[in-house]
């Protein structure tokens, strides 16, 4: 167990490294340069031999790879450069609006399992029956319903017409349910046909036939044997949703002026603020490759089967 | 079997009429996509106008109708340019293995390992926003899939027999990948290319809804969303039409997807 997640850690770390030095590479291709930021963020515009000197000054000069040696060693202290639009330290700005878009996905993701799950359970027991068929249809509606144009639609129809909300969401409880049913919405419908698709499965092996020869009712089965069973693929689900949902918020926060980091990126990417854009990655990466190492672990601690084959690996 | 057929088919002439419509609908648009009539602008959905017009007075159907070319155009170009990235780098990864393929894989590792919608966007804001920029970035992040699906394949396909006889037959490494090997790999990559238009044209209208990918004026779906979000009290039939044409076409072709690999795929799902 210990030596699995050591090794883990350090795909973990690999992954990390891969990640930070592509966005680094594209940031060195990416037009303008940090030293011609600095000064058009104060407003001004440089002459060539003050910029020849700044960018000696903040080692742009360098080779490539000094340059994110150097990079790499600041972030590891924790220093991520300094953002151009906001005039402060990028992790400053990151950790200020990292716990609304935690709230916010977190919140969304609860949702998502809280619905698709029952309606999983449902249309896998009720195979092929009415029940059934409605919510692979609506899944269906869902999968292809792009989560911007659900977010417009439910601010138009609940804020703008209804007057339910805040057309401008205040940050608050009230003002998360829209962007939480926008981002859900579309994964409810995917989850729904995954955990059918996982469910279905196990109620095809051999021990649920064994189970109902022996007379244990349908409702045990399900929830005591399948269920748990198919608990895997369902968090595993799970942890790769945490990607989608970083991704969506992106989106969506624009959308309700919800202040977390996805509306910031958006922000940062129209003033072309470099150092924050990098640590947004840098954290997102750093948040989906954790979640989703723990996902693993935990699912390899619950279940004896793949305890079992490690040994034997 | 049959009825699976039929459901495919009746998908495949859907989606082949909603191609249709993208690239020859344009000509039947009433209006001028980019004309600006100032004295008409904000005017409801109504007989002058089917789906009315925008802030500074432009048709929205015939925008609509114009945007599906840019649309579809810029949805296929990148699907054909990933999936055939994909298999090409894949392939040779899976049919030589070794170092080559070492990289390769350590490579997909790295974008699988990320989230692509965050990945796009972050590449795409670094390169600035722009149709060409947006291009890039989605295809950075796309190719892995189409990658790991030919690498698979590759790795089985070269310890089959017939492999062994065309070489010996003097196939060179070339004819063998081109007649032998690729064409095994074809049907499995337009399966998953099949099902990936509705997704791209998703991330591609969500990139162009966050002002990345088309700049405004030209008429392209996410870009008509997002011009049409601003004006969502006063005008909210922009951002109605404009998704709408989003939805019914990735539903269109998710159907379309799913029919095909249920045909193809005998697991039932």
């Amino acid at each position: 167990m210990a030596v699995y997640i050591l090794k883990r850690l350090a795909r973990l770390m690999a992954v990390l490294l891969g990640v930070t030095f592509l966005t680094f590479i594209i940031t060195q291709a990416a037009p303008g340069d940090g030293a011609q930021m600095r000064y058009v963020s104060m407003g001004m515009i440089p002459s060539e031999e003050l910029l020849e000197k700044t960018r000696e000054e903040m080692g742009l000069n360098d080779p490539v790879l000094v340059q994110y040696v150097r990079w790499l060693g600041n972030a590891l202290k924790g220093d991520l450069g300094e953002s151009s639009k906001f005039g402060e330290p990028v992790l400053a700005q990151l950790t200020k609006k990292l716990p609304q878009t935690l709230k916010l996905a977190g919140t969304a993701m609860v949702a998502v399992f809280g619905v698709s799950l029952p309606l999983g359970i449902l249309t896998a027991v009720k195979k092929n029956k009415c029940a059934d068929y409605f919510v692979r249809v609506f899944s269906f509606l869902g999968i292809s319903m792009p989560n911007f144009w659900l977010g417009l639609l439910l601010m138009y129809f609940f804020a703008v017409r209804l007057k339910w909300f805040r057309v401008v969401s205040a940050n608050d409880g009230m003002g998360m349910v829209l962007p939480v049913a926008a981002l859900a919405i579309p994964m409810v419908s995917g989850y729904v046909r995954q955990i059918r698709g996982a469910l279905l499965e196990e109620l095809s092996s051999n021990y649920v036939a064994g189970a109902r020869a022996r007379g244990i009712p349908e409702r045990t089965i399900m929830l005591c044997h399948v269920l748990p069973n198919a608990m895997f693929s369902i968090l595993t689900l799970a942890g790769l949703s945490v990607g989608s949902l970083l991704g969506g918020a992106a989106i969506i926060e624009t959308i309700f002026s919800w202040q977390g980091i996805g509306n910031m990126v958006v922000e940062a990417i129209r003033v072309r603020d470099y150092p924050l854009i990098q640590g947004y990655v840098v954290w997102m990466a750093v948040i989906y490759v954790t979640v989703n190492l723990a996902v693993d672990v935990i699912c390899r601690f619950l279940d004896p089967q793949t305890r079992l084959r490690g040994k034997v690996d | 079997m049959r009825k699976k057929w039929i459901r495919f088919s009746f998908f495949l002439a859907l989606a082949l009429l909603v191609t249709a419509m993208a690239f020859w609908g344009y000509r039947f648009a009433p209006y001028d996509p980019l004309e600006t009539d100032f004295g008409a602008k904000l005017t409801p959905p109504g007989r002058e106008h089917l789906m009315g017009t925008d802030n500074v007075g432009r048709d929205v159907f015939s925008r609509v109708l114009w945007g599906a070319r840019n649309s579809f155009s810029l949805t296929f170009l990148m699907i054909i340019l990933v999936s055939f990235m994909g298999t090409w780098i894949g392939m040779a990864s899976g049919y030589f293995g070794g170092m080559v393929d070492a990289v390769l894989m350590r490579l997909t590792d790295i974008l699988l390992a990320f989230p692509d919608t965050v990945f796009a966007i972050a590449v795409a804001g670094l390169l600035g926003p722009g149709l060409f920029n947006t291009v890039v970035a989605l295809s950075f992040v796309w190719w892995t899939k189409y990658a790991r699906l030919a690498r698979g394949l590759a790795n089985i396909i070269k310890t089959k027999d017939y492999i062994t006889q065309a070489r010996f037959g003097g196939a060179g490494t070339m004819k063998i990948l081109v007649f032998y090997v690729l064409p095994n790999i074809i049907p499995q990559a337009v399966i998953m290319a099949t099902l990936d238009v509705g997704g791209m044209m998703l991330a591609l209208a969500g990139l162009s809804f966050l002002g990345l990918a088309a700049q405004p004026p030209a008429p392209e779906w996410g870009a008509m969303l997002y011009e049409g979000k601003s004006y969502m009290q006063t005008a909210p039939w922009i951002m109605i039409f404009s998704g709408l044409a989003i939805f019914i076409t990735v539903m269109v072709f998710n159907l379309l997807g799913d029919s095909l690999r249920d045909l193809l795929d005998p697991r039932e799902t």
